[in-house]
Protein backbone atom coordinates (compact mmCIF):
# COMPACT_ATOMS: atom_id res chain seq x y z
CA UNK A 1 0.00 0.00 0.00
CA UNK A 2 1.36 3.62 -0.67
CA UNK A 3 2.66 5.63 1.49
CA UNK A 4 -0.02 8.34 2.30
CA UNK A 5 0.07 11.47 4.51
CA UNK A 6 -2.57 10.50 7.04
CA UNK A 7 -0.06 7.17 7.58
CA UNK A 8 2.73 9.50 7.49
CA UNK A 9 1.59 11.34 10.57
CA UNK A 10 0.47 8.19 12.28
CA UNK A 11 3.50 6.87 12.43
CA UNK A 12 5.10 9.83 13.75
CA UNK A 13 2.50 10.07 16.84
CA UNK A 14 3.55 6.77 17.60
CA UNK A 15 6.81 7.50 17.88
CA UNK A 16 6.06 10.02 19.68
CA UNK A 17 4.26 8.30 22.31
CA UNK A 18 6.53 5.15 22.00
CA UNK A 19 9.73 8.28 23.32
CA UNK A 20 6.94 9.80 25.70
CA UNK A 21 7.64 13.03 23.46
CA UNK A 22 4.64 15.75 23.82
CA UNK A 23 3.38 17.86 20.87
CA UNK A 24 4.99 20.80 22.70
CA UNK A 25 8.35 19.63 22.93
CA UNK A 26 8.29 17.77 19.37
CA UNK A 27 7.30 21.73 17.90
CA UNK A 28 10.10 23.45 20.09
CA UNK A 29 12.71 21.02 19.02
CA UNK A 30 11.91 21.43 15.43
CA UNK A 31 11.13 24.70 15.56
CA UNK A 32 7.78 25.02 14.12
CA UNK A 33 5.33 26.67 16.12
CA UNK A 34 2.61 24.07 18.22
CA UNK A 35 -0.13 25.10 16.01
CA UNK A 36 1.48 24.55 12.43
CA UNK A 37 2.63 20.84 14.08
CA UNK A 38 -1.21 20.01 15.43
CA UNK A 39 -2.11 20.69 11.66
CA UNK A 40 0.22 18.43 10.11
CA UNK A 41 0.02 15.72 13.06
CA UNK A 42 -3.92 15.94 11.68
CA UNK A 43 -2.99 16.12 8.02
CA UNK A 44 -4.11 19.01 7.47
CA UNK A 45 -0.76 20.25 6.51
CA UNK A 46 2.34 18.31 5.10
CA UNK A 47 5.61 17.99 6.26
CA UNK A 48 8.59 19.72 4.49
CA UNK A 49 11.93 17.20 4.35
CA UNK A 50 13.73 19.71 7.14
CA UNK A 51 11.11 18.95 9.38
CA UNK A 52 11.06 15.52 8.68
CA UNK A 53 14.73 15.02 9.09
CA UNK A 54 14.58 16.97 12.37
CA UNK A 55 11.91 15.20 13.78
CA UNK A 56 13.64 11.61 12.69
CA UNK A 57 16.47 13.04 14.89
CA UNK A 58 14.36 13.91 17.80
CA UNK A 59 12.52 10.54 17.60
CA UNK A 60 15.19 8.51 17.04
CA UNK A 61 13.71 6.86 14.12
CA UNK A 62 15.20 6.86 10.46
CA UNK A 63 13.51 8.77 7.94
CA UNK A 64 13.33 5.76 5.99
CA UNK A 65 11.41 3.99 7.94
CA UNK A 66 8.76 6.83 8.30
CA UNK A 67 8.59 7.19 4.66
CA UNK A 68 9.16 2.91 4.03
CA UNK A 69 6.11 0.95 2.80
CA UNK A 70 4.24 -1.47 5.28
CA UNK A 71 4.70 -4.45 3.11
CA UNK A 72 8.54 -4.10 2.72
CA UNK A 73 9.41 -3.20 6.12
CA UNK A 74 7.62 -6.39 7.67
CA UNK A 75 9.82 -8.59 5.82
CA UNK A 76 12.78 -10.13 7.74
CA UNK A 77 16.50 -9.47 7.61
CA UNK A 78 17.69 -13.11 7.38
CA UNK A 79 21.03 -13.75 8.26
CA UNK A 80 23.15 -16.68 8.62
CA UNK A 81 26.95 -16.62 10.19
CA UNK A 82 29.76 -19.56 10.18
CA UNK A 83 31.51 -18.95 13.29
CA UNK A 84 34.71 -20.87 14.04
CA UNK A 85 34.18 -23.54 17.32
CA UNK A 86 34.27 -22.09 20.68
CA UNK A 87 33.77 -18.85 18.99
CA UNK A 88 31.29 -16.01 19.89
CA UNK A 89 32.55 -12.90 18.23
CA UNK A 90 30.51 -9.90 18.59
CA UNK A 91 30.18 -9.37 14.96
CA UNK A 92 28.32 -5.72 14.90
CA UNK A 93 30.81 -4.22 12.07
CA UNK A 94 30.02 -7.27 9.86
CA UNK A 95 26.37 -6.68 10.77
CA UNK A 96 26.74 -2.88 10.24
CA UNK A 97 28.42 -3.82 6.81
CA UNK A 98 25.27 -5.97 6.27
CA UNK A 99 22.93 -3.15 6.47
CA UNK A 100 25.27 -0.93 4.40
CA UNK A 101 24.83 -3.44 1.33
CA UNK A 102 21.21 -3.97 2.21
CA UNK A 103 20.38 -0.33 1.96
CA UNK A 104 21.95 -0.02 -1.28
CA UNK A 105 20.09 -3.36 -2.35
CA UNK A 106 16.93 -1.64 -1.45
CA UNK A 107 17.92 1.82 -3.07
CA UNK A 108 18.65 0.73 -6.10
CA UNK A 109 15.76 -1.54 -6.20
CA UNK A 110 13.42 1.77 -5.27
CA UNK A 111 15.21 3.22 -8.71
CA UNK A 112 14.33 0.51 -10.42
CA UNK A 113 17.98 -1.19 -10.29
CA UNK A 114 16.38 -4.37 -9.20
CA UNK A 115 18.38 -7.78 -8.83
CA UNK A 116 18.76 -10.57 -10.72
CA UNK A 117 16.44 -13.46 -9.50
CA UNK A 118 18.07 -16.30 -7.78
CA UNK A 119 18.54 -19.51 -9.92
CA UNK A 120 17.83 -21.82 -6.91
CA UNK A 121 17.04 -25.47 -7.67
CA UNK A 122 13.84 -27.46 -6.02
CA UNK A 123 14.71 -28.39 -2.86
CA UNK A 124 14.39 -32.05 -1.80
CA UNK A 125 12.38 -32.50 1.86
CA UNK A 126 12.80 -36.24 2.37
CA UNK A 127 15.79 -38.18 3.69
CA UNK A 128 18.22 -37.31 6.27
CA UNK A 129 19.64 -33.62 6.10
CA UNK A 130 23.13 -34.61 4.90
CA UNK A 131 21.59 -36.85 1.99
CA UNK A 132 19.18 -33.71 1.07
CA UNK A 133 22.34 -31.81 1.09
CA UNK A 134 23.71 -34.08 -1.09
CA UNK A 135 21.41 -33.66 -3.31
CA UNK A 136 20.85 -30.23 -3.35
CA UNK A 137 24.27 -29.84 -4.56
CA UNK A 138 23.87 -32.38 -7.45
CA UNK A 139 20.53 -30.70 -8.87
CA UNK A 140 22.17 -27.14 -8.62
CA UNK A 141 25.30 -28.24 -10.22
CA UNK A 142 22.90 -30.02 -13.31
CA UNK A 143 20.99 -27.06 -13.51
CA UNK A 144 23.91 -25.10 -13.90
CA UNK A 145 25.54 -27.26 -16.37
CA UNK A 146 28.38 -27.90 -14.10
CA UNK A 147 27.54 -31.84 -13.90
CA UNK A 148 30.73 -32.99 -12.32
CA UNK A 149 33.82 -30.27 -13.50
CA UNK A 150 36.18 -29.03 -11.34
CA UNK A 151 35.41 -25.40 -10.00
CA UNK A 152 37.81 -23.14 -10.48
CA UNK A 153 40.70 -23.63 -8.32
CA UNK A 154 40.99 -19.49 -7.89
CA UNK A 155 38.70 -17.96 -4.79
CA UNK A 156 37.96 -15.17 -6.55
CA UNK A 157 37.05 -16.94 -10.12
CA UNK A 158 34.56 -19.53 -7.79
CA UNK A 159 33.19 -16.33 -6.32
CA UNK A 160 32.56 -14.70 -9.98
CA UNK A 161 31.31 -18.13 -11.25
CA UNK A 162 28.14 -18.42 -8.37
CA UNK A 163 27.29 -15.00 -9.25
CA UNK A 164 27.08 -15.65 -12.98
CA UNK A 165 25.66 -19.20 -12.69
CA UNK A 166 22.85 -18.94 -9.58
CA UNK A 167 22.79 -14.87 -9.19
CA UNK A 168 24.10 -14.62 -5.45
CA UNK A 169 26.15 -11.76 -5.01
CA UNK A 170 30.05 -13.27 -3.27
CA UNK A 171 32.36 -10.39 -1.11
CA UNK A 172 35.25 -11.65 0.50
CA UNK A 173 36.24 -8.66 3.25
CA UNK A 174 38.03 -8.98 6.57
CA UNK A 175 35.17 -9.97 9.28
CA UNK A 176 35.53 -9.90 13.09
CA UNK A 177 38.31 -12.80 14.21
CA UNK A 178 35.93 -16.04 14.50
CA UNK A 179 33.72 -15.35 12.14
CA UNK A 180 34.19 -17.26 8.63
CA UNK A 181 31.29 -16.02 6.70
CA UNK A 182 27.50 -15.36 6.31
CA UNK A 183 24.62 -15.34 4.16
CA UNK A 184 22.16 -12.55 3.39
CA UNK A 185 18.58 -13.04 1.78
CA UNK A 186 16.47 -9.77 1.53
CA UNK A 187 13.90 -8.43 -0.94
CA UNK A 188 15.21 -10.47 -3.23
CA UNK A 189 18.43 -10.05 -2.97
CA UNK A 190 21.26 -12.84 -1.70
CA UNK A 191 24.30 -12.40 -0.31
CA UNK A 192 27.20 -14.34 0.80
CA UNK A 193 30.31 -12.50 3.09
CA UNK A 194 33.22 -14.64 3.70
CA UNK A 195 35.83 -13.20 5.72
CA UNK A 196 39.24 -12.64 3.92
CA UNK A 197 41.60 -13.00 6.51
CA UNK A 198 40.73 -17.00 6.30
CA UNK A 199 42.78 -19.66 4.66
CA UNK A 200 41.43 -19.80 1.48
CA UNK A 201 40.76 -23.26 1.37
CA UNK A 202 38.14 -22.12 3.81
CA UNK A 203 36.74 -19.51 1.87
CA UNK A 204 36.21 -21.66 -0.62
CA UNK A 205 34.44 -24.07 1.79
CA UNK A 206 32.60 -21.06 3.38
CA UNK A 207 31.13 -19.68 0.18
CA UNK A 208 30.28 -23.01 -0.39
CA UNK A 209 28.02 -23.76 2.77
CA UNK A 210 26.87 -20.49 3.05
CA UNK A 211 25.50 -21.56 -0.72
CA UNK A 212 23.84 -24.53 0.46
CA UNK A 213 21.55 -22.13 3.67
CA UNK A 214 20.53 -19.96 0.49
CA UNK A 215 19.34 -22.66 -1.92
CA UNK A 216 18.13 -24.70 0.90
CA UNK A 217 16.19 -21.81 1.32
CA UNK A 218 16.93 -21.53 5.38
CA UNK A 219 16.37 -18.37 7.12
CA UNK A 220 16.64 -16.67 10.38
CA UNK A 221 17.54 -13.70 12.19
CA UNK A 222 21.24 -14.76 13.24
CA UNK A 223 22.07 -18.31 13.49
CA UNK A 224 25.74 -18.72 15.18
CA UNK A 225 27.03 -21.67 13.73
CA UNK A 226 29.87 -24.21 15.17
CA UNK A 227 30.71 -25.37 11.11
CA UNK A 228 32.20 -28.44 12.73
CA UNK A 229 30.38 -29.60 15.76
CA UNK A 230 26.55 -28.22 14.97
CA UNK A 231 24.37 -30.79 15.10
CA UNK A 232 21.26 -29.11 13.33
CA UNK A 233 19.59 -30.12 10.34
CA UNK A 234 19.86 -26.96 8.38
CA UNK A 235 23.71 -27.02 9.48
CA UNK A 236 24.33 -30.68 8.57
CA UNK A 237 22.46 -30.61 5.21
CA UNK A 238 24.55 -26.66 4.52
CA UNK A 239 28.18 -29.03 4.91
CA UNK A 240 26.62 -31.85 3.23
CA UNK A 241 26.21 -29.46 0.62
CA UNK A 242 29.13 -27.95 0.43
CA UNK A 243 31.27 -31.07 0.36
CA UNK A 244 29.36 -32.33 -2.34
CA UNK A 245 29.58 -29.21 -4.41
CA UNK A 246 33.08 -28.29 -3.89
CA UNK A 247 33.80 -32.70 -4.17
CA UNK A 248 31.39 -34.13 -6.58
CA UNK A 249 30.50 -37.71 -5.83
CA UNK A 250 31.37 -39.19 -9.16
CA UNK A 251 34.54 -36.96 -9.66
CA UNK A 252 36.11 -38.16 -6.56
CA UNK A 253 35.25 -41.66 -6.75
CA UNK A 254 36.84 -41.68 -10.75
CA UNK A 255 39.98 -39.93 -9.64
CA UNK A 256 40.42 -43.07 -6.83
CA UNK A 257 39.68 -45.55 -9.19
CA UNK A 258 40.61 -49.30 -7.84
CA UNK A 259 43.45 -47.98 -5.58
CA UNK A 260 42.45 -49.55 -2.29
CA UNK A 261 44.41 -47.66 -0.07
CA UNK A 262 45.24 -43.96 -0.40
CA UNK A 263 48.47 -42.76 -1.15
CA UNK A 264 50.02 -39.17 -0.48
CA UNK A 265 50.53 -38.51 -3.97
CA UNK A 266 46.93 -39.16 -4.65
CA UNK A 267 46.18 -37.03 -1.61
CA UNK A 268 48.32 -34.23 -2.66
CA UNK A 269 46.60 -34.41 -6.21
CA UNK A 270 43.09 -34.22 -5.29
CA UNK A 271 43.82 -31.11 -2.98
CA UNK A 272 45.59 -29.31 -5.33
CA UNK A 273 42.17 -30.25 -7.52
CA UNK A 274 39.64 -29.42 -5.01
CA UNK A 275 41.31 -26.68 -2.84
CA UNK A 276 39.94 -28.17 0.48
CA UNK A 277 41.22 -28.72 3.78
CA UNK A 278 43.17 -32.40 4.19
CA UNK A 279 40.08 -32.47 6.83
CA UNK A 280 37.46 -31.95 4.46
CA UNK A 281 38.80 -34.47 1.83
CA UNK A 282 39.33 -37.41 4.40
CA UNK A 283 35.76 -36.80 5.88
CA UNK A 284 34.50 -36.90 2.11
CA UNK A 285 36.28 -40.08 1.35
CA UNK A 286 34.80 -41.38 4.18
CA UNK A 287 31.26 -40.26 3.87
CA UNK A 288 31.33 -41.48 0.01
CA UNK A 289 32.35 -45.05 1.10
CA UNK A 290 36.00 -44.71 -0.87
CA UNK A 291 37.67 -45.46 2.42
CA UNK A 292 36.96 -46.68 5.66
CA UNK A 293 37.59 -45.09 9.12
CA UNK A 294 40.79 -45.93 9.63
CA UNK A 295 41.71 -44.64 5.77
CA UNK A 296 39.99 -41.42 6.97
CA UNK A 297 42.38 -40.88 10.06
CA UNK A 298 45.55 -41.72 8.40
CA UNK A 299 44.70 -39.60 6.07
CA UNK A 300 44.03 -36.87 8.38
CA UNK A 301 47.33 -37.23 9.59
CA UNK A 302 49.29 -36.70 6.68
CA UNK A 303 51.55 -33.88 6.90
CA UNK A 304 54.24 -34.76 4.49
CA UNK A 305 56.54 -31.79 2.31
CA UNK A 306 54.60 -33.58 -0.63
CA UNK A 307 51.19 -32.46 1.22
CA UNK A 308 52.17 -29.49 2.66
CA UNK A 309 53.64 -28.13 -0.34
CA UNK A 310 51.25 -29.43 -3.00
CA UNK A 311 50.15 -27.42 -6.14
CA UNK A 312 48.09 -24.23 -5.33
CA UNK A 313 49.58 -24.47 -1.98
CA UNK A 314 51.53 -21.01 -3.08
CA UNK A 315 48.18 -19.20 -4.55
CA UNK A 316 45.81 -20.10 -2.12
CA UNK A 317 48.61 -18.76 0.28
CA UNK A 318 48.56 -15.06 -1.74
CA UNK A 319 44.32 -15.29 -1.55
CA UNK A 320 45.22 -14.50 1.64
CA UNK A 321 43.32 -10.60 2.71
CA UNK A 322 42.10 -10.42 -0.73
CA UNK A 323 39.27 -8.53 -1.03
CA UNK A 324 36.26 -8.78 -3.36
CA UNK A 325 32.80 -6.65 -3.53
CA UNK A 326 29.70 -7.91 -4.33
CA UNK A 327 29.44 -7.70 -7.99
CA UNK A 328 26.11 -7.70 -9.15
CA UNK A 329 25.18 -5.22 -6.41
CA UNK A 330 28.33 -3.03 -7.86
CA UNK A 331 27.30 -3.62 -11.76
CA UNK A 332 23.27 -2.53 -10.79
CA UNK A 333 25.38 0.83 -8.86
CA UNK A 334 27.57 1.91 -11.49
CA UNK A 335 24.23 2.09 -13.92
CA UNK A 336 22.59 3.49 -11.85
CA UNK A 337 25.45 6.23 -11.34
CA UNK A 338 25.69 5.81 -15.29
CA UNK A 339 22.17 7.31 -15.75
CA UNK A 340 22.05 9.73 -12.99
CA UNK A 341 20.20 7.96 -10.53
CA UNK A 342 22.78 7.63 -7.57
CA UNK A 343 26.08 9.80 -6.78
CA UNK A 344 29.47 8.35 -7.05
CA UNK A 345 29.21 8.15 -2.94
CA UNK A 346 27.39 4.87 -2.86
CA UNK A 347 29.99 2.90 -4.93
CA UNK A 348 32.71 4.63 -2.91
CA UNK A 349 31.10 3.62 0.09
CA UNK A 350 30.43 -0.45 -1.36
CA UNK A 351 34.25 -0.98 -1.98
CA UNK A 352 35.53 1.79 0.36
CA UNK A 353 37.35 4.06 -1.18
CA UNK A 354 37.49 8.16 -1.10
CA UNK A 355 34.37 9.41 -3.06
CA UNK A 356 36.62 12.43 -4.63
CA UNK A 357 39.42 9.75 -5.68
CA UNK A 358 36.91 7.37 -7.36
CA UNK A 359 35.58 10.59 -8.81
CA UNK A 360 38.91 11.26 -10.42
CA UNK A 361 38.88 7.88 -11.74
CA UNK A 362 35.55 7.65 -13.31
CA UNK A 363 34.55 10.63 -14.57
CA UNK A 364 36.01 11.65 -17.90
CA UNK A 365 38.75 14.78 -17.84
CA UNK A 366 37.66 18.18 -18.26
CA UNK A 367 38.33 19.14 -21.54
CA UNK A 368 38.55 22.19 -23.19
CA UNK A 369 35.14 23.02 -25.73
CA UNK A 370 34.88 21.98 -29.20
CA UNK A 371 36.21 24.74 -31.10
CA UNK A 372 38.64 26.01 -28.24
CA UNK A 373 42.15 27.40 -29.33
CA UNK A 374 43.98 23.45 -28.72
CA UNK A 375 46.46 24.28 -26.22
CA UNK A 376 50.66 24.60 -27.21
CA UNK A 377 51.91 22.08 -25.15
CA UNK A 378 54.96 20.42 -26.42
CA UNK A 379 54.66 16.93 -26.75
CA UNK A 380 56.22 15.58 -23.93
CA UNK A 381 53.61 17.62 -21.92
CA UNK A 382 51.02 16.25 -23.99
CA UNK A 383 51.55 12.57 -21.70
CA UNK A 384 49.19 11.73 -19.68
CA UNK A 385 50.66 10.87 -16.08
CA UNK A 386 49.71 7.63 -15.22
CA UNK B 1 14.75 38.93 -4.67
CA UNK B 2 13.05 37.73 -8.15
CA UNK B 3 13.56 34.17 -9.40
CA UNK B 4 15.25 35.12 -12.71
CA UNK B 5 16.99 32.82 -15.15
CA UNK B 6 20.75 33.30 -13.45
CA UNK B 7 19.44 31.90 -10.11
CA UNK B 8 21.85 29.99 -8.18
CA UNK B 9 21.37 28.07 -5.62
CA UNK B 10 24.52 27.74 -2.98
CA UNK B 11 25.69 24.97 -0.88
CA UNK B 12 26.36 24.87 2.88
CA UNK B 13 29.56 23.92 2.39
CA UNK B 14 30.27 26.50 -0.05
CA UNK B 15 28.93 29.33 2.29
CA UNK B 16 31.09 27.31 4.81
CA UNK B 17 34.33 27.29 3.13
CA UNK B 18 34.23 31.30 2.35
CA UNK B 19 33.12 31.91 5.50
CA UNK B 20 35.77 30.25 7.47
CA UNK B 21 38.51 32.71 6.08
CA UNK B 22 35.76 36.15 5.62
CA UNK B 23 35.46 35.62 2.22
CA UNK B 24 31.82 35.77 1.97
CA UNK B 25 31.88 39.04 0.14
CA UNK B 26 33.33 36.99 -3.37
CA UNK B 27 30.68 35.37 -3.05
CA UNK B 28 28.11 38.29 -2.73
CA UNK B 29 30.03 40.37 -4.95
CA UNK B 30 29.47 37.64 -7.21
CA UNK B 31 25.94 36.42 -7.16
CA UNK B 32 23.46 38.84 -4.69
CA UNK B 33 20.71 39.19 -5.98
CA UNK B 34 20.60 36.10 -7.70
CA UNK B 35 21.97 33.39 -4.81
CA UNK B 36 18.95 31.30 -3.39
CA UNK B 37 19.57 28.40 -0.35
CA UNK B 38 17.09 26.09 0.22
CA UNK B 39 15.69 25.51 3.91
CA UNK B 40 17.83 22.58 4.51
CA UNK B 41 21.03 24.27 3.39
CA UNK B 42 20.35 27.68 5.34
CA UNK B 43 19.83 25.39 8.33
CA UNK B 44 23.31 23.50 7.79
CA UNK B 45 24.69 26.58 7.35
CA UNK B 46 23.52 28.13 10.87
CA UNK B 47 24.68 24.18 12.27
CA UNK B 48 28.03 25.64 10.10
CA UNK B 49 28.25 28.96 12.36
CA UNK B 50 28.43 30.74 9.12
CA UNK B 51 27.32 34.42 9.98
CA UNK B 52 24.14 35.81 9.43
CA UNK B 53 23.60 36.30 5.10
CA UNK B 54 21.01 38.69 4.37
CA UNK B 55 22.09 38.04 0.31
CA UNK B 56 20.20 34.74 0.31
CA UNK B 57 16.90 34.36 -0.49
CA UNK B 58 14.93 30.87 0.77
CA UNK B 59 13.19 28.55 -2.17
CA UNK B 60 10.14 27.14 -1.38
CA UNK B 61 10.03 23.16 0.23
CA UNK B 62 7.24 20.80 -0.66
CA UNK B 63 5.08 19.26 1.64
CA UNK B 64 3.60 16.18 0.05
CA UNK B 65 4.54 12.54 0.32
CA UNK B 66 5.55 12.47 -3.27
CA UNK B 67 8.29 14.64 -3.34
CA UNK B 68 9.19 13.55 0.49
CA UNK B 69 9.90 10.43 -0.91
CA UNK B 70 11.99 11.77 -4.55
CA UNK B 71 14.12 14.06 -1.82
CA UNK B 72 15.11 11.04 0.69
CA UNK B 73 15.82 8.78 -2.88
CA UNK B 74 18.34 11.78 -3.95
CA UNK B 75 19.62 11.89 -0.13
CA UNK B 76 20.25 8.36 -0.01
CA UNK B 77 21.92 8.18 -3.90
CA UNK B 78 24.13 11.32 -2.78
CA UNK B 79 25.05 8.51 -0.01
CA UNK B 80 23.53 9.07 3.08
CA UNK B 81 22.73 5.95 4.81
CA UNK B 82 20.06 5.23 8.02
CA UNK B 83 23.21 5.39 10.40
CA UNK B 84 23.74 8.72 9.28
CA UNK B 85 22.10 11.72 11.17
CA UNK B 86 18.94 12.62 8.91
CA UNK B 87 20.25 15.63 7.60
CA UNK B 88 23.56 14.74 5.69
CA UNK B 89 23.49 15.72 2.35
CA UNK B 90 19.85 16.69 3.09
CA UNK B 91 20.94 20.31 1.42
CA UNK B 92 22.21 19.31 -1.81
CA UNK B 93 19.16 16.80 -2.17
CA UNK B 94 16.33 19.43 -1.82
CA UNK B 95 18.35 22.20 -3.82
CA UNK B 96 18.91 19.09 -6.62
CA UNK B 97 14.91 18.47 -6.74
CA UNK B 98 13.90 22.09 -6.25
CA UNK B 99 15.90 22.70 -9.55
CA UNK B 100 14.43 19.95 -11.23
CA UNK B 101 10.86 20.53 -10.38
CA UNK B 102 11.07 24.14 -10.43
CA UNK B 103 14.30 26.29 -11.75
CA UNK B 104 15.64 24.01 -14.34
CA UNK B 105 17.65 26.62 -16.09
CA UNK B 106 19.70 27.40 -12.64
CA UNK B 107 23.16 26.36 -11.23
CA UNK B 108 23.83 24.59 -7.99
CA UNK B 109 26.98 25.94 -6.69
CA UNK B 110 29.08 23.57 -4.19
CA UNK B 111 32.44 22.26 -3.02
CA UNK B 112 30.82 19.11 -2.53
CA UNK B 113 32.42 17.27 -6.00
CA UNK B 114 30.15 14.07 -5.60
CA UNK B 115 27.18 16.09 -5.39
CA UNK B 116 28.18 18.61 -8.50
CA UNK B 117 29.20 15.42 -10.49
CA UNK B 118 25.49 13.98 -9.76
CA UNK B 119 23.65 17.00 -9.99
CA UNK B 120 25.18 17.50 -13.70
CA UNK B 121 24.85 13.54 -14.39
CA UNK B 122 21.27 14.34 -14.27
CA UNK B 123 21.45 17.48 -16.71
CA UNK B 124 21.34 20.42 -14.62
CA UNK B 125 24.12 23.07 -14.22
CA UNK B 126 26.40 22.84 -11.76
CA UNK B 127 30.04 24.63 -10.54
CA UNK B 128 31.94 22.99 -8.50
CA UNK B 129 33.22 26.16 -6.67
CA UNK B 130 36.66 24.70 -5.37
CA UNK B 131 36.35 27.10 -2.50
CA UNK B 132 39.07 26.17 -0.76
CA UNK B 133 41.08 27.16 -3.58
CA UNK B 134 40.02 29.99 -4.42
CA UNK B 135 40.06 31.10 -0.46
CA UNK B 136 43.67 29.73 -0.97
CA UNK B 137 44.00 32.15 -4.05
CA UNK B 138 42.66 35.15 -2.03
CA UNK B 139 44.99 34.47 0.75
CA UNK B 140 47.77 34.67 -1.07
CA UNK B 141 46.55 38.10 -3.05
CA UNK B 142 46.02 39.35 0.46
CA UNK B 143 49.67 38.39 1.57
CA UNK B 144 51.18 39.99 -1.89
CA UNK B 145 49.68 43.57 -1.01
CA UNK B 146 50.66 43.21 2.60
CA UNK B 147 54.69 43.04 1.07
CA UNK B 148 53.79 45.38 -1.39
CA UNK B 149 52.43 48.18 1.12
CA UNK B 150 55.52 47.40 3.38
CA UNK B 151 57.67 47.77 -0.11
CA UNK B 152 59.85 44.95 1.15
Amino acid sequence: MALTMDMLANRIREAMRASGTSQRALAAAIGLDPPTLSKSLSGKRGFKPLELALISKELGIPVQHLLADHAEDAEPVSVLARVQPNSSPVAENALARVRQVLELNELLSDLGFKPLPVHKPQRHERGQPYQQGELLAQRLRSQAGLGDADLPTDVGQLAADIEDKFNVDVAIEPLEPGLDGLAITRQGYSLIMASSSIAAHRQRYTIAHELGHLMAGDHGDIIDENINYSKTPEETRANAFAAAFLMPANALRTSFGDRSVPNEQLIADLLARYRVSLDALAFRLHNLGIIDAAERDTVRRMSSARITLRQGRANDLQARHDRRWPEGLLRRAVEAYVKGQISIRPIAQLINVDPDALLEELAPPRLAPPGAKPATQSDDELVPML
Amino acid sequence: MKPDEDGVIVDACTLKNFAVVGRLNILELRFAQRAWWTPAIQHEAGRLDVPRIDWIGTTSAPEDIGALLAVDALRRGLGATQADPATLHLGEAEAIYFLETHRPAWTFISDDRPAVDFALKRGLNAMDTQGQQVVEVHRGLDRLQVVRMRGD
